[in-house]
C-alpha cells in the first residue's frame, strides 16, 4: 500500500488538506508561541518607529521629541552631500548580494552533506560550524590580526618561510573583499546550513524513497527533490536578505579590519561611514534620517522583490 | 484574516495612543526642569531650612571598586550635616562612560551631578544639544570659593554664548608637546636632549636606533592620536598666526608647514623609523611596551616623567618640549562637571560641588578612599595608595586637585609649579572663541570623516604626500571644507568685534 503513495502527484494531492486541517487545529498554541516575539516586535520595531520624526528636527534632550525644532529635510543632507554615499552604497549592496550568494550556495552544500551522513556525526559537524556564530567581531578582530599582523602574523610567517615576500595586510585595499568573504562565512555558514538542514530533515522520506526505487542517483535527488523542495525556503530568505540591503554588518567591516583608512574604497558601508562621520558630534538627527533612508529603501525593495516572486510563482512569496 | 486585519488596526490605534502619552510626559519634562532652576533664586540664602534632598552624581573611573559604598557612607556623614542632603555615586568605567551617559540623557533619567570633558561624554556637544543647565547664577550664589580659585581665562573656556555649563575641576590646563625619548637610547647614542628643537633635529638618532637596536622601534606613532600641531608653527587652533591682528583664519591642511610635516613623516616611514602598524594602532598597549626608543607626547606637565615610566618597560624617560606652554580652550576643558537638566535640585547639586571644591577632607576621601584602609600618608601632604586596597579614582574626576594629597614620587612643590605654569602659560589669541557649527553641521560631519580617514595615513607617513595630500585637499574641498572656513571667519571676526567694543 505504500507504493501506490508514493507516486509523486497523488502524494502532493493527499498531503497538502491534511497539513493544512493539522495547523488550524493548534492554531491557539501556536500563536501563543509566538507572542513573545510578536509582543518583542511590537514593542521594539512598531512603538519606536515613531521615533523617525527626529530624522526632521534638530533633535535636543531638553525641548524632547515634540518639542524640537522641525528643520525639514536638513539632516538628509550630510549623507548625500559628497560621492561617499555612491561609494559607500555601493559597497553596501555589493557585499550583500555576494554574501546572499556565496552563504546560500555554500550553506546549501554543507546541509546536503550532513544529511548524507550518519546523524551521529552531523550533530558533531553542526556543534562545530554553529560555534563560530556565538563568536564576537571584536574577538575575531584579534584572531584576524594573529593571521595578519605585519611582524607576527601567522599568514606573513609561512609567506616568509616559502621565501616569498611578506605583505602588508591592513594595506592592501584589494585583498580585502576576500578576506570579509573568508570571515563572514566562517562565522555565519553554521546558522545558515542548520536552517537548510532542517529545511531538508522536513522534507517526507517518501519521495526519496519513490526515488530510490526508480532507481535516482544521490545527485538526481538532490538536484529533483532536495533543491526544489527547499525553493520557497531559500526565496523567503532571499526576500529577507533583500530587506536589509542597504545595512551592513557594522561589527564585520568595522573590526574585522581594523578601521584602517587605507582600505576604505573597499571595505566602507554605509554603517562605518556614518559612524565615523558623527562619533565627533554624536548628532542623533542626522544618524537618523541615514537609517531612515536605508529603511526606505529596503521596505521598496522587499515589495519590489515579493511582487517579483508572486509574478513567478504565487506560491513562493512573503505574501 | 478579516479578523487579523481588525487586530491590526486596534494595535496601530493602541501603538498611537502609547506615543501619544509617551510625549505628554516629555513635553512637560523641560518645563519642570526650568521651573527648579529658577526656585532656588527666589529662596534665596535659606540655609537653615534646606528639606533633604538625595543626589546623584555620574563620574568616571579606572574600573568600580569593591569599596564604593563605603566611601558614599563616609560622604554622606560629611555632607549630610552641612547641606541636608545625601549623595548617590554612581561611578562608570571611562570605556563606556560615553555610551552610559548619552543613553541615560537620551532617555531624560534623573541625575544632578554629571562628569563631561572634551575626549568622553563631550561637553561641548551635550550643551548644544541641551543635556546641562547654565550655572552662571547659581556659582555666584553657591559656589564664590571654587570661582574664585579658579582662574577668569578657565571659567572663559567653559563657556556657550556667553553662559558657563560646567564646572572645570581644575588642574593642570597648560598643552606643550614634545618627544619623549628613552633616557637610555638617548645616553648611548651622545643624543643631546636640550639642543633638540625640531622634529628634524632627532634624525641622526633615529639612524643610529635602526641600525643598531633591532626589534626597537625609533619612533613609535599611534594614527588616530598623531596630530599636526599649528601651535609649534606658530597658528593658533583656529589657524590664526600668532600675533595677526586680523584675525585671519587659514587652513592648515594648505599650509606649507603641514606638507613639510607630512613629507617628513614619509621619509621616516620609508626609512623604517616609524612603526609599520602606526595608521592602525589605537594605543601604545602591553605589546608595545618597552619596544620603542622615542614617542610624541601632548602633555608635558611638571613632573609627568615619573607618571609614565611604566608605560615605557620601567626604564627612565626624557621629555623634549617642543612648544612653549600655551594654554588652549580644550586643555581648560579635560574635566568638568555639569548639572544635569533633569536635576530635580540644581541648587543643591551646586552646594555639593562647592563642598568638593573647598573642603579638602572631602575631597580627598573621595580621591583616595580612607587612610590605613586605602592608603598611606606618607607625610602631611603625600599618601601612597595601595593598590589592592579596594578603592582606586581619579582625582581630577571631582574637583580642585590642588585641594587634595599629592602622590608618592611627586615633587612636595608640584601644586605650586603646575598653578605658576597654568597662570604664565600663552593665552592664545582666539581663546574663549568657540565656533557655532549649527549652520554647517553636514559640512562639518563630511570634513570629519575625511579627516578621519586621512589623518592617520598622512601624519604617520603610511602614505606618499605627492599623490595623497593633493587628494586629501581635493576631497575637504568638496566636503565644503571652504564653507566651513568662511563660516569660522564670519564668527571669529564678529567675536573680535565685540572683544573690542568691550576694550
Amino acid at each position: 500500500m505504500r507504493h501506490s503513495e508514493a507516486v509523486l502527484p497523488s502524494a502532493i494531492a493527499e498531503d497538502k488538506p491534511k497539513s493544512r486541517k493539522k495547523l488550524r487545529g493548534s492554531d491557539k498554541e501556536l500563536s501563543l508561541l509566538a507572542l513573545p516575539a510578536v509582543i518583542y516586535i511590537f514593542v521594539f520595531s512598531y512603538l519606536t518607529m515613531f521615533g523617525v520624526i527626529i530624522a526632521f528636527k534638530n533633535y535636543r534632550y531638553d525641548k524632547g521629541i515634540w518639542g524640537s525644532e522641525w528643520v525639514g529635510l536638513a539632516n538628509f543632507k550630510f549623507f548625500f552631500l559628497t560621492e561617499k554615499a555612491y561609494i559607500v552604497t555601493r559597497n553596501t549592496v555589493l557585499y550583500n548580494v555576494w554574501f546572499w550568494i556565496a552563504t546560500t550556495f555554500c550553506a546549501l552544500f554543507v546541509a546536503i552533506l550532513l544529511n548524507e551522513i550518519s546523524r551521529k556525526w552531523s550533530k558533531y559537524y553542526q556543534t562545530v560550524m554553529f560555534l563560530p556564530t556565538f563568536v564576537s567581531w571584536v574577538v575575531i578582530m584579534y584572531l584576524a590580526q594573529i593571521f595578519l599582523h605585519h611582524d607576527y602574523g601567522f599568514v606573513n610567517r609561512l609567506l616568509e618561510s616559502f621565501g616569498l615576500n611578506r605583505v602588508r595586510w591592513y594595506l592592501e585595499p584589494a585583498d580585502w573583499p576576500a578576506i570579509l568573504t573568508i570571515a563572514h562565512m566562517w562565522k555565519s555558514i553554521g546558522f545558515s546550513a542548520l536552517v537548510y538542514y532542517a529545511g531538508i530533515v522536513a522534507i517526507d522520506p517518501s519521495y526519496y524513497e519513490a526515488a530510490r526505487m526508480d532507481g535516482a542517483t544521490r545527485f538526481q535527488m538532490v538536484r529533483k527533490i532536495t533543491i526544489p523542495m527547499l525553493a520557497p525556503l531559500i526565496t523567503i530568505l532571499l526576500i529577507m536578505t533583500i530587506g536589509s540591503m542597504f545595512r551592513g554588518d557594522f561589527g564585520l567591516h568595522f573590526f574585522v579590519s581594523g578601521n584602517s583608512p587605507l582600505l576604505y574604497n573597499t571595505v566602507d558601508i554605509i554603517d562605518t561611514f556614518v559612524y565615523r562621520a558623527l562619533s565627533v558630534s554624536g548628532d542623533t538627527s542626522m544618524a537618523a534620517a541615514v537609517g531612515l533612508y536605508q529603511s526606505l529603501v529596503g521596505f521598496a525593495l522587499v515589495v519590489a522583490a515579493n511582487y517579483a516572486v508572486r509574478k513567478i510563482n504565487e506560491e513562493n512569496s512573503l505574501w | 484574516m478579516k479578523r487579523a486585519r481588525y487586530m491590526g488596526i486596534v494595535l496601530l490605534g493602541l501603538a498611537m495612543l502609547a506615543t501619544a502619552c509617551g510625549s505628554g510626559s516629555g513635553g512637560t519634562a523641560s518645563p519642570s526642569a526650568s521651573g527648579g532652576a529658577s526656585a532656588p533664586a527666589s529662596a534665596s540664602g535659606g540655609d537653615g531650612a534646606l528639606p533633604e534632598v538625595t543626589l546623584t552624581w555620574y563620574y568616571g573611573v579606572a574600573q568600580v571598586s569593591p569599596d564604593q559604598q563605603l566611601i558614599e557612607d563616609e560622604v554622606n556623614k560629611i555632607i549630610k550635616p552641612k547641606i541636608n542632603a545625601t549623595v548617590k555615586l554612581k561611578p562608570i568605567d571611562f570605556g563606556s562612560y560615553t555610551t552610559k551617559l548619552n543613553t541615560a540623557s537620551a532617555a531624560g533619567e534623573k541625575f544632578d551631578l554629571v562628569w563631561t570633558a572634551n575626549w568622553a561624554f563631550n561637553y561641548d556637544e551635550n550643551v548644544k544639544k541641551g543635556a546641562f543647565l547654565p550655572l552662571d547664577e547659581l556659582i555666584d550664589k553657591y559656589a564664590p570659593e571654587t570661582k574664585q580659585a579658579i582662574p577668569q581665562f578657565t571659567w572663559d573656556a567653559t563657556k556657550h554664548q556667553g553662559k558657563i555649563y560646567a564646572v572645570p575641576n581644575y588642574q593642570t590646563v597648560i598643552s606643550r608637546y614634545g618627544i619623549n625619548v628613552i633616557k637610555e637610547y638617548a645616553d648611548k647614542y651622545g643624543l643631546d636632549t636640550s639642543k633638540v628643537k625640531r622634529y628634524e633635529d632627532l634624525e641622526p638618532f633615529f639612524e643610529q636606533v635602526k641600525k643598531n637596536e633591532p626589534g626597537i622601534v625609533p619612533f613609535m606613532l599611534v594614527g588616530p592620536l598623531t596630530k599636526f600641531h599649528p601651535f609649534f608653527y606658530g597658528y593658533d587652533d583656529y589657524g590664526v598666526k600668532i600675533g595677526d591682528e586680523s584675525y585671519k583664519t587659514n587652513s592648515m591642511e594648505e599650509s606649507p608647514e603641514y606638507k613639510q610635516f607630512v613629507e617628513l613623516m614619509h621619509r621616516w616611514f620609508e626609512k623604517g623609523y616609524i612603526n609599520e602598524d602606526a595608521s592602525t594602532v589605537k594605543q601604545i598597549d602591553s605589546s608595545y611596551n618597552g619596544k620603542f626608543a622615542a614617542s610624541i607626547e601632548y602633555t608635558m606637565k611638571p613632573g609627568y616623567e615619573a607618571e609614565i615610566k611604566a608605560k615605557n618597560g620601567g626604564r627612565d624617560i626624557v621629555g623634549i618640549p617642543l612648544t612653549d606652554v600655551t594654554t588652549t580652550r580644550t586643555s581648560n576643558i579635560a574635566t568638568l562637571t555639569a548639572i544635569s537638566r533633569t536635576s530635580k535640585n540644581p541648587e543643591r547639586a551646586m552646594m555639593l560641588l562647592e563642598l568638593v571644591n573647598t573642603d579638602s577632607k572631602l575631597f580627598n576621601l573621595l580621591s583616595f578612599g580612607l587612610e590605613g584602609k586605602h592608603y598611606d600618608k606618607l607625610n602631611d601632604n603625600t599618601v601612597k595608595t595601595k593598590p589592592n586596597g579596594g578603592y582606586i579614582a581619579s582625582n581630577w574626576v571631582f574637583g580642585n586637585v590642588f585641594n587634595g594629597y599629592l602622590i608618592e614620587g611627586q615633587a612636595p612643590d608640584t601644586w605650586e609649579v603646575t598653578k605658576k605654569l597654568n597662570e604664565s602659560a600663552v593665552v592664545q589669541p582666539t581663546f574663549g572663541f568657540n565656533f557655532d557649527d549649527t549652520s554647517v553641521k553636514a559640512e562639518n560631519a563630511n570634513v570629519a570623516a575625511i579627516r578621519a580617514e586621512y589623518e592617520p595615513l598622512l601624519f604617520t607617513g603610511t602614505v606618499d604626500p605627492a599623490e595623497y595630500l593633493p587628494q586629501y585637499l581635493d576631497k575637504l574641498k568638496k566636503a565644503g571644507s571652504e564653507k566651513i572656513q568662511a563660516e569660522l571667519q564670519r564668527q571669529l571676526d564678529a567675536w573680535v568685534a565685540e572683544k573690542k567694543k568691550n576694550g
